[in-house]
């Protein structure tokens, strides 16, 4: 069987571990220019819906397209800010509430253009990038979510 | 003259699929007037159309291979 390396994805498999955080730090620690990391990390709340509590979210995507996306919003957030680096995971399949869908790592020398970049990409991430997620509730019914 | 849809979100529960081939659609019109049959869900949601990836909002002519996604509202984060 012929074994293509995998194509490196922003999207990754279930929630994104605290441990696959600390790693992120780690390894910007040899980046020694850089001066200030900004995060954004987005956490499964346990929303309350017509008197169910959603337990879990289950996302899914479109993988290629997502891809291609992110790597445009990538070269536009390096034209318009001063980053030295930026890292973005988004999970796909279930996250239950309490744990971490989404991580925003913005590195610059300094802080100032961390903040607005950012909250672009954000924002940006929400508005054009194709995921789609369906919340669950603990009876195993599901409602999508725009 | 074959095109592929993808289904996504909420349109492919409706449509129990993911995928579906049609052929012999010469634009994305007539492809939303045949889907919003097959699919009334799409008659009831406003969902965006990606052709080869790339989102088109109005009309356009389709070739032997095109691939079009159709996509619910995103809701990503």
């Amino acid at each position: 069987m012929e074994n293509k390396p995998k194509k490196k994805s922003f999207l990754i498999q279930g929630p994104i571990t605290p441990e696959k955080i600390a790693d992120m730090l780690r390894s910007h620690q040899s980046k020694t220019q850089v001066g200030a990391h900004t995060f954004f990390m987005g956490q499964v709340r346990a929303d309350e819906i017509d008197g169910k509590t959603v337990t879990a979210i289950e996302y899914s995507a479109f993988d290629e397209m997502a891809d291609k996306v992110i790597a445009e919003l990538r070269e536009e957030a390096f034209a318009k800010y001063d980053l030295s680096c930026l890292h973005i995971y988004h999970s796909v399949g279930t996250v239950k509430v309490g744990e971490i869908s989404m991580v925003v790592m913005v590195s610059s020398a300094h802080r100032k253009p961390t903040f607005p970049s950012l909250e672009y990409l954000v924002e940006e991430i929400k508005a054009k990038v194709p995921i789609w997620k369906k919340e669950v509730f603990a009876d195993g019914t599901h409602s999508w979510k725009e | 003259m074959k095109i592929r849809i993808l289904l996504f979100g909420q349109v492919q529960e409706a449509a129990g699929r993911a995928e579906m081939e049609l052929e012999n659609i010469a634009s994305l019109a007539e492809l939303r007037t045949i889907l919003s049959q097959k699919i009334p869900l799409l008659t009831q949601i406003n969902y965006l159309t990606a052709l080869n990836q790339e989102v088109v909002k109005g009309d356009a002519g389709l070739k032997d291979g095109d691939e079009i996604a159709i996509m619910p509202p995103f809701a990503g984060g």
